[in-house]
């Protein structure tokens, strides 16, 4: 019968892979460590340093909407490493820079897979958006490699999924701080406002912004209470139904979280639809589409946190790092560089910094574990000015804000200086006490005494 | 060497070779071929609906993303106690979620066919994707659920090894097992009917065979193989994401079926792994992969509407033909 | 709903054509392929796709070069004349051998062309977003209970029901719309009777490509090109042919509509909402009105 002699073949091939699958259990082979060492592992000789390149694996947006989240980190990152290689390299090894599209998290998540066990990176950095951080921080602890992510630090990350991290680095301030900065301005800028509509993207960071916002409200200014939120999906085209729906609401002020392209989409069709001339916007994150900011779409007035960096902050007759690096960016990248970019420059500085601080310490060319314990706990300067990096890797930022203005000098959308404040770490932090944001104005001439009169 | 012992040395060599891939083939090929193996049952339940019972779905990804979405559920931290991580209780879960949507979803697909059939399956499995993204404190939106790593049969393994060897083997003794199913599946009466079906409904219910209900437990069970396949990927990658289960991952595995060659039993599978290494190769080069998989998709149909499988026979045929 | 100001149901209701008029230009050349030549066009998003990037590239260029909104605005056309032509190359190479195959097969070999498609616009055009408002922010906003709204959207408007009623003319009161709807009733009497059924099967698939180009190009002033969208395109229009019965262009403007309308005011009235409304309508419409609004009635074959 057919079926008969189906069985029997079926058969035999079981007992073919059960005798397989004894040769293969009788080689442990694939338990032993050996075969997960990343590098061979020998004895370690005082003062040897390979001659490889260090790889440095950028994972972003590189299409799509936000592409130009992408483009500014690995930007940042050659300008980054071309400087590093002019000066000798780090220990005198080249840096290399390659680059993997991000996407949805299982494939962002393949993407620093890939990196670490096909192309053997270093190290990698990169702003990836929280859903995708969320997906990948398990991950970066279990393969070893430092990773620096900009930008994309959710609470989630800091309290549940990695509390006390090793690998991963977080250059980019803490999703709770803008929130807590945004109820700040707020409450101060605008303490007869009442309503508050928000437009926001649907995903774990857009939820953190506007909910930790209202959190903050709460207790900075109780009266004021979110009277309509609407959550577009992440990378949507069309926001001209969300912005009639909030209108229709009659907000005081409008609260939005959207970033890159999304932001100057909102902006576009914000301007056709009066979004700006009815209500005050608050933008917490918009700052990140900087060059696409033109000043036909977003007018001036409207308050904008710019997460850890402005291009003009530090003022360039102050520090020359921050002078050479906007005008080496723009003169290289016909662009201005945005928070992204100072993020990043600033953590392959620190991974630099770190490698030889290891490496004095050990005599050798550091492990992975070695050069993050090194990172940890000290600081760095970027152009930005210095950042101190805590015991768990977080790089500690001032926050930056301002209301925007159209400024003759520049072709986008910049802030005007007499607003641009910083509020310290510390203020994030701890709120309450600190009076009405105060702010100097560096390298204006006002005086000391002139400034404290205007308290 | 006859046709039968030709093909029995065929499927030995294979299987050895498959045995022994953990212990010389570098890590990250090894979780690719892990990865291939999940889609090789999934598609050999989608084999079933559209090769055997003749009904072209959009939207089989639904399965693929229940089955995925079920194991990182019930391994969320927010269930406490009572958190499952064994991996044998997680697929079953899988099986009867999977199977409880293709009951629910079949009954209303099966009254119908051709092209509202696949549109009818594209709307639902766009309202599961929907859904997904909506309900963020559910299924976490955007971000997805992460996937945590379960233990098989008893035993936990670090990430590591887990990912790359051990569940390997699991993954490939459950791909053995869901294929001598379904290989006895399709060679029953059932099988025969289906094709009977496919063929010609119309005579098919003249002969007093009831349509809807071989349609709709051919749907059923093509559902379940999907939920296995999207239960078993879900430890491999580490995080389910909304954007695995949409009307174009749909797509893919439509491609995946017609590129080995629909109708034939060992087709989809030879189509999943060709698909998805060739991706993988071709992305190694360049991003643009969807326009090398679209050229061939548009090939295959205008010139080998049989896929590989349908060449190969072919090729065998003539060569059988010339030698007598 | 009663709590809804005049205002706001006005607002909404603007923005839910501005909406539904996109997913009519593409639904409507799907029906007319579909209802006439049997082939699901899964690469119509692509066509659609096409007119926006090829209409960027035009107004970017006639920006540049100084050229007034009026040029702009014919760029619109150009840029939809352009994927007429892309259609036009197409249609012998490959739908032609699609008509005698199976549906289905026409609809997977439509598919591997929409990913084609996107890949090449990708690779041409770039990985960016690309955007040209000029002529959306170069015609302004007029005030409407003293709100401002583009005005742009208003020659949107006209624009879709232009594109409704030549299509209309064009098929019921001319003698080639004549020809064209009995060639499709059936084809062996057509030929027999003199028609060249070939030619006027190419003259009506580029009309629906160049109509789906259309779509892409207006709608590119107000908002962008960028890579990907042709995939969000084809799938809300499948979704409209369906609830608005599938080959029936009454259909595809009545769902356009009916989707545009729900979108809108489930965004003002429940903001959780969104897309998920859209498939819900999408299976509620298959489950219990399965031909749609407009449809015929189902074939014995196809049950």
């Amino acid at each position: 019968m057919k079926n008969d002699t189906s069985r029997r073949d079926w058969l035999r091939y079981a007992g073919a892979g059960i005798l397989g699958a004894a040769i293969g259990a009788s080689a442990t082979y694939g338990t032993s460590p050996e075969r997960y060492a990343e590098r061979p592992t020998g004895p370690r000789t005082k003062g040897v340093v390979p001659t490889a390149p260090i790889k440095l694996g950028i994972v972003s947006w590189f299409s799509g909407p936000s592409a130009m989240v992408g483009e500014a980190c690995y930007n940042s990152a050659i300008m980054a490493a071309d400087a590093i290689n002019a000066g000798g390299g780090i220990l005198g090894r080249r840096l290399e820079v390659i680059k993997r599209d991000a996407g949805a998290p299982d494939v962002t998540v393949e993407a620093v897979r890939r990196f670490v066990l096909e192309d053997k990176v270093d190290l990698m950095a990169g702003d990836i958006g929280g859903s995708n951080a969320n997906a990948i921080t398990p991950n970066v602890e279990q393969l070893k490699v430092p990773f620096f992510l900009q930008c994309s630090t959710t609470v989630k990350m800091v309290e549940e999924l990695d509390p006390n991290p090793l690998y991963l680095f977080r250059s980019g301030e803490q999703n709770l701080a803008e929130p807590i900065v945004a109820a700040q301005i707020i409450s101060t800028k605008y303490p007869d406002a009442k309503r508050i509509a928000g437009i926001n993207p649907d995903y774990v960071y857009g939820r953190e912004a506007m909910g930790y916002t209202m959190m903050a409200l709460g207790k900075l200014a109780p009266h004021m209470e979110s009277v309509l939120e609407t959550w577009p999906p992440l990378f949507a085209t069309d926001y001209t139904t969300h912005i009639t729906s909030v209108l229709n609401s009659k907000p005081d002020i409008v609260l939005t979280a959207c970033w890159g392209g999304d932001f100057v989409t909102l902006c576009k069709q914000g301007t056709a639809y009066g979004l700006f001339e009815k209500t005050h916007l608050v933008s917490i994150i918009g700052a990140m589409a900087l060059n696409s900011l033109t000043k036909d779409i977003l007018p001036e007035g409207v308050d904008m946190l710019q997460r850890d960096y402005y291009f003009l902050q530090p003022p360039h007759n102050l520090f020359p790092l921050n002078k050479w690096f906007v005008e080496e960016y723009h003169k290289r990248f016909n662009k201005y560089p945005e928070f992204d970019c100072h993020q990043m420059f600033s953590a392959i500085m620190a991974y630099k910094q770190g490698v030889e601080r290891a490496y004095d310490y050990v005599g050798g060319w550091p492990e992975n574990e070695d050069v993050c314990k090194a990172i940890q706990g000290t600081s760095v300067v970027g152009p930005g000015g210095y950042r101190a990096i805590t015991n768990d890797g977080q790089f500690l930022n001032p926050l930056p804000y301002g209301t925007t203005k159209h400024d003759p000098n520049y072709p986008i959308v910049t802030l005007d200086p007499a607003t641009v404040g910083f509020v310290p770490v510390e203020a994030v932090y701890n709120p309450k006490p600190v009076p009405p944001i105060l702010k100097y104005k560096l390298g204006t001439g006002m005086t000391y005494s002139d400034w404290m009169d205007s308290w | 060497m006859s046709l039968r012992s030709e093909y029995e040395f065929g499927i030995m060599a294979l299987l050895s070779l498959m045995l022994i891939i953990p212990m010389y083939f570098p890590r990250y090929y090894v979780y690719i071929i892990a990865v291939t193996l999940c889609y090789a049952i999934y598609a050999l339940g989608y084999n079933l609906i559209f090769g055997y019972t003749g009904l072209l779905s959009f939207g089989h990804a639904l399965y693929w993303g229940v089955g995925a979405y079920t194991v990182a559920a019930f391994m969320r931290p927010e269930l406490g106690p009572f958190r499952i991580f064994s991996m044998e209780a997680l697929l079953v879960l899988s099986v009867v979620t999977s199977a409880l949507v293709a009951l629910a979803v079949g009954s209303i697909c099966v009254r119908y066919t051709r092209i509202f059939f696949g549109l009818l399956n594209l709307g639902f499995v766009m309202l599961w994707y929907s859904l997904l993204l909506k309900l963020y404190y559910i299924t976490g939106g955007t971000d997805g659920l992460p996937v945590y790593t379960p233990t098989l049969l008893g035993q936990s393994f670090t990430a590591e090894v887990f990912r790359t060897y051990t569940y390997y083997y699991y993954v490939l003794a459950i791909f053995l097992a869901t294929s001598l199913m379904m290989w006895r599946v399709v060679n029953s009466h059932f099988g025969l009917t289906l094709k009977a079906l496919r063929e010609n409904s119309l005579r098919a219910g003249f002969v007093g065979l009831d349509i809807s209900r071989y349609r709709l437990a051919s749907y059923v069970l093509s559902g379940i193989w999907g939920g296995i396949g999207g239960a078993l990927w879900a430890p491999l990658s580490g995080q389910v994401s909304p954007e695995i289960s949409t009307w174009l991952t749909s797509g893919d595995i439509v491609l995946m079926t017609i590129l080995g060659g629909m109708g034939s039993f060992i087709g989809p599978v030879i189509g999943a792994f060709v698909f998805l290494n060739l991706k993988v190769q071709i992305m190694h080069y360049t991003t643009f992969w969807q326009l090398f998989l679209g050229s061939a998709v548009i090939l295959m149909v205008l010139v080998l509407p049989g896929g590989i499988c349908g060449a190969a026979s072919s090729l065998r045929l003539r060569r059988t033909k010339t030698a007598s | 709903m009663l709590s809804m100001g005049f205002d706001t149901i006005t607002f909404t209701i603007l923005n839910g054509l501005y909406y539904a008029f996109s997913l009519f230009l593409i639904s409507l050349g799907l029906n007319l392929l579909y209802g006439i030549l049997r082939i699901l066009n899964v690469a119509h998003g692509g066509f659609y796709a096409a007119g926006a990037f090829f209409t960027w590239y035009l107004m970017k260029n006639a920006h540049d070069a100084g050229l007034p909104l009026s040029v702009l605005f014919v760029c619109v056309f150009v840029g939809a004349l352009l994927v007429g032509v892309l259609g036009m190359i197409l249609e012998p190479l490959l739908y032609k051998r699609l008509y005698r195959k199976r549906e289905e097969y026409s609809l997977l070999a439509t598919f591997g062309l929409m990913l084609v498609l996107d890949d090449v616009l990708r690779l041409v055009f770039g990985s960016q977003p690309l955007s040209a408002g000029y002529l959306y922010a170069g015609i302004g906003s007029m005030q409407i209970f003293g709100r401002p709204f583009p005005i742009y959207n208003f020659v949107i408007y006209a624009f879709a029901i232009g594109v409704a009623l030549s299509l209309w003319l064009l098929l019921f009161k001319t003698n080639l719309g004549r020809i064209t709807r009995a060639t499709a009733q059936d084809t062996e009497m057509s030929s027999a009777l003199g028609v060249n059924t070939s030619l006027h099967y190419t003259k009506l698939f580029t009309l629906a490509i160049a109509i789906a180009g259309l779509g892409g190009a207006i709608y590119l002033p107000a908002t962008s090109a960028y890579p990907g969208m042709g995939f969000e395109a084809i799938v809300l229009s499948f979704v409209v042919m369906v609830v608005g019965g599938l080959g029936s262009l009454k259909g595809s403007l009545i769902g356009a509509v009916i989707i545009g309308l729900v979108r809108a005011f489930g965004i003002s009235l429940f903001p959780e909402f969104e897309l998920a409304a859209v498939f819900a309508i999408l299976v509620i419409v298959l489950v219990f009105r399965p031909r749609g609004l407009c449809g015929r009635k189902f074939s014995r074959e196809e049950k």
